[in-house]
């Protein structure tokens, strides 16, 4: 009697953790925040690369850090819905003043970005922030991956870097409503991979 | 009785881990964004093991 408890127990705790995961990844909610601070490391968003750009991350008593010696340098993000837009908050500093963008790919395998300036948008410390929104009606979100690319074209030749201390995308959508259920469903099917 | 115990939570957490396995090869991120699936496999390891035990030590 007691085996059989255990055994429904733990065949309905896997159950639950199921439908939860499950939940979770459909994003039934208006928004996704994912975040990236360099000390940890997320499981939403990869590590940047190629790794001979960038100088490996420091630590210090602000957090951690990563210095851009070359460009582009580019990391992935794991996005499990179709989102509409999204809105990108990154803390950097930029003391040459280089010419600065970051933007998601359009087209899988393709050399088509919407790259946007990033321009500071508030000054915390000496760290410079800037938010920018990128409208994703343009990008391909059939595969589980979502490719970003951050751009410094000029500081290789201008033997500059800059420094990234944060990254945070939040994505946005609709929320699940009966309306949009169909749609929903659509889309979150779309990113099984083939 | 405790070797049943452990021998139930192998089979399951076994079941579950490659339940979770190819949920995340059919569509990656769905386990794994959210749920460290190696708690699943330490577990798995764990009851494995102590049904060695139970076995080598005549224990029920």
């Amino acid at each position: 009697m007691v085996m059989r408890l255990v055994k429904i127990f733990l065949i309905l705790f896997f159950i639950i953790l199921t439908f939860w995961l499950l939940w979770f990844d459909f994003v039934p909610g208006k928004s996704l925040a994912v975040n990236y601070d360099f000390c940890t490391t997320s499981r939403m968003l990869t590590e940047f690369s190629p790794g001979d750009r960038l100088w490996p991350v420091e630590k210090g008593e602000g957090g951690c850090w990563q210095r851009m010696a070359k460009s582009p340098v580019y990391f992935d993000v794991r996005t499990p819905q179709v989102f509409k837009t999204a809105e990108v908050e990154i803390k950097y500093k930029n003391l040459g003043n280089e010419k600065f963008q970051i933007g998601p790919q359009i087209v899988k395998n393709e050399w088509q970005w919407i790259l946007v300036d990033i321009l500071p948008t508030e000054q915390r410390g000496e760290w410079q922030v800037a938010r920018i929104n990128f409208d994703l009606s343009q990008v391909y979100q059939g595969a589980p991956v979502m490719r970003w690319l951050i751009s410094a074209p000029t500081i290789e030749q201008n033997q500059q870097s800059i420094v990234i201390g944060t990254i945070k995308i939040v994505f946005k959508k609709e929320q699940l409503s009966f309306a949009n259920a169909t749609e929903q469903i659509k889309n979150y099917l779309r990113k099984i991979e083939r | 009785m405790m070797k049943d115990f452990f021998q139930e939570f192998f089979i399951i957490s076994i079941g579950v881990f490659f339940f979770f396995f190819a949920l995340e090869l059919i569509k990656e991120g769905l386990v794994s964004n959210h749920f460290d699936s190696n708690i699943i496999l330490v577990v798995v390891i764990f009851s494995g093991f102590m049904v060695i035990v139970c076995d080598l030590k005549n224990i029920n």
